[in-house]
């Protein structure tokens, strides 16, 4: 599979963003045969992934870094994946969130993967219609 | 890639909305569209218009037009649940089938939210 080449976007790490990027990954979902209630959680999963970017990646009160977003796979198997260039997972106090972001994302997606790299990031990909990543 | 352009992918069915309505000590939040982290600014300021003045004895909170909601919402919520007790108001939540239903049950928030 995936001779259908990877869909890709950047785009600051803000809370505007976060609307048109989802819709934009639902789009290219859609477009490579996912549909009904798969594509639901799938736009639900996509918005959990940056809006953890949004709050946790870069310091609340600097300039937004970057957040990337790619839609890979075909034939409605498909493998979405998020990742920033911020700190990484880590144990804060008081927390912008009620902390289930990444709970329901796990939690409706075939596959779930996090990685977080001290110094690089953070990346999550989640798949659909698949068992092991797309 | 540049993203996709706005009417391709439909992006007015996508249009948040919020409306406040009030009554006889009743306010009503009525919200539509697609919710997230971006209308937490508008949310929060209509939360506290509609329990800043008049103090009601009861809040509603009117999701049946909300095409998408995702935890930004629901913390949302929770925050309405807290000051609406604060001030002494009944909350109630109302959903539609859909999304909005989907995530509160993959959450169990709703038993939550409503009294």
């Amino acid at each position: 599979m995936d001779d259908t080449p990877p869909s890709h976007w950047s785009a600051p790490a803000t809370p505007y963003e976060v609307g048109r990027l989802r819709r934009a990954a639902t789009a290219a979902a859609a477009e490579r045969g996912l549909d009904g209630r798969a594509l639901d959680h799938l736009k639900l999963a996509v918005s959990e992934a940056l809006t953890n970017a949004v709050l946790h990646a870069y310091p609340e009160n600097g300039p937004p870094g970057p957040v990337r977003l790619e839609v890979a796979g075909e034939d409605g198997a498909v493998r979405v994946t998020v990742s920033d260039r911020g700190s990484g997972m880590a144990v804060r106090s008081g927390s912008r969130g009620l902390g289930l972001g990444l709970g329901i994302l796990a939690s409706v997606a075939d596959f779930c993967e996090i990685c977080t790299v001290r110094g690089e990031g953070m990346r999550v990909s989640v798949g659909f219609g698949c068992q092991t990543g797309c | 890639m540049a993203l996709p352009q706005p009417d391709r992918f439909n992006l007015s069915d996508a249009a948040f909305t919020c409306e406040l309505r009030r009554g006889d000590r009743v306010a009503e939040i009525v919200l539509g569209g697609e919710v997230d982290i971006a209308a937490r600014p508008p949310l929060d300021n209509v939360l506290h218009e509609a329990l800043g003045t008049d103090s009601p004895d009861a809040l509603v909170v009117d999701l049946t037009a909300v095409t998408f909601a995702d935890s930004s919402t629901l913390h949302w919520l929770t925050e309405v649940k807290r000051e609406a007790d604060a001030a002494g108001a009944r909350l109630t939540v109302t959903t539609a089938p859909g999304a909005v239903r989907d995530l509160l049950g993959i959450t169990g928030m709703k038993p939550h939210l409503s009294d």
